[in-house]
């Protein structure tokens, strides 16, 4: 669950999820949503698989990821949203460790 | 096309689920040994069964639907997958709050509506999906039988289903109906099972 909040306490990941909820995406057509750097993009994408709220399947070269969030999270989802919650323990939301990066796009 | 290792759930939800179930069974004891009064017993094993559905709903959106089932039309599936959970998590708090608080002579029944209320709401947006959302039913029944978590939940549910159904019809019709629901609670979980055994045979046991 923890994994779940920090996933979810970064704005960029949120409008990830967002997105998602219209149908599954590729990792390049995500990441044509933002303007940050692919590497970035990636980062993002690994934490939320690392927090199980989303799911990546292989689909030639690229990454299709799903939605996979439980009522409970959508809610938490809802509720960050709603009141524009932010980690504070994290201020730089993009800085994510080079080990949890990986080649998703 | 391949899919990614994948986390079906976290054992906190399956210790969950399994101790639900084994809370209810020493419930029904307690209460047939008459260790603890029968209508707290009654009060207990209805709020146990009520939270099963509240996890199982909770948890159903995060097992995974292979691509084939979603990806022709994922929009529809995927929204029909969250409103399913959503409603079967209002149902089971309902249910549980009835449990926990409604007048004994009527509690059953009420619960047994709530939840029965839940599933046809469930059913009914599947059936509007499949006429309106340009899904067929085929590839909706491919989705939900997808994986092996998905029918070990979706056998959970139609036991709870069923549960419902009795507590429903003692209420209103009294134990010479109720006793004969088992009847059908027993062929059609039979046919899952079959469904579920095919799908072992097929698939090998799940990652």
């Amino acid at each position: 669950m923890n994994n779940a909040f920090k996933a979810l306490s970064d704005p960029t990941r949120r409008r990830v999820l967002e997105l998602l909820k219209q149908g599954p995406l590729s990792a390049g057509e995500l990441a044509d949503q933002f303007e940050v750097s692919k590497s970035t993009m990636s980062a993002h994408f690994a934490i939320l698989r690392e927090a199980s709220l989303v799911a990546s399947q292989k689909h030639g070269k690229s990454v299709v990821y799903h939605l996979q969030i439980s009522v409970l999270e959508d809610a938490l989802l809802g509720f960050a949203r709603l009141f524009g919650w932010e980690m504070t323990a994290t201020p730089n939301a993009t800085a994510v460790p080079d080990e949890k990066k990986e080649t998703g796009i | 096309m391949t899919l990614e290792p994948h986390k079906h759930g976290s054992p906190v939800s399956l210790v969950l689920m399994g101790g639900l179930v084994i809370a209810v069974l020493a419930i029904v004891a307690a209460g047939e040994f008459d260790l603890i009064d029968r209508e707290w017993a009654k009060r207990g094993v209805g709020a146990a069964l009520a939270l099963l559905l509240l996890v199982l709903g909770n948890y159903w959106p995060k097992l995974l639907i292979p691509v084939d089932a979603w990806r022709a039309n994922p929009g529809p599936v995927l929204a029909a997958e969250r409103f399913a959970a959503t409603i079967l998590v209002i149902a089971g708090l309902a249910a549980l709050a009835v449990w926990v608080w409604w007048p004994a002579p009527r509690m059953m029944a009420v619960a047994g509506a709530i939840t029965l209320a839940g599933f046809g709401l469930t059913a009914a947006n599947w059936v509007r999906v499949i006429l309106t959302g340009g899904v067929s039913a085929q590839s909706a029944a491919r989705g939900l039988l997808a994986s092996q978590p998905r029918l070990t939940v979706l056998m959970l549910m139609h036991a709870l289903f069923w549960v419902a159904v009795i507590f429903l019809a003692d209420t209103v019709w009294g134990d010479a109906v109720s006793r004969w629901l088992i009847v059908p609670f027993i062929l059609l979980n039979g046919a899952l099972g079959l469904l579920y055994s095919r799908r072992l045979d097929r698939q090998g046991p799940a990652k």
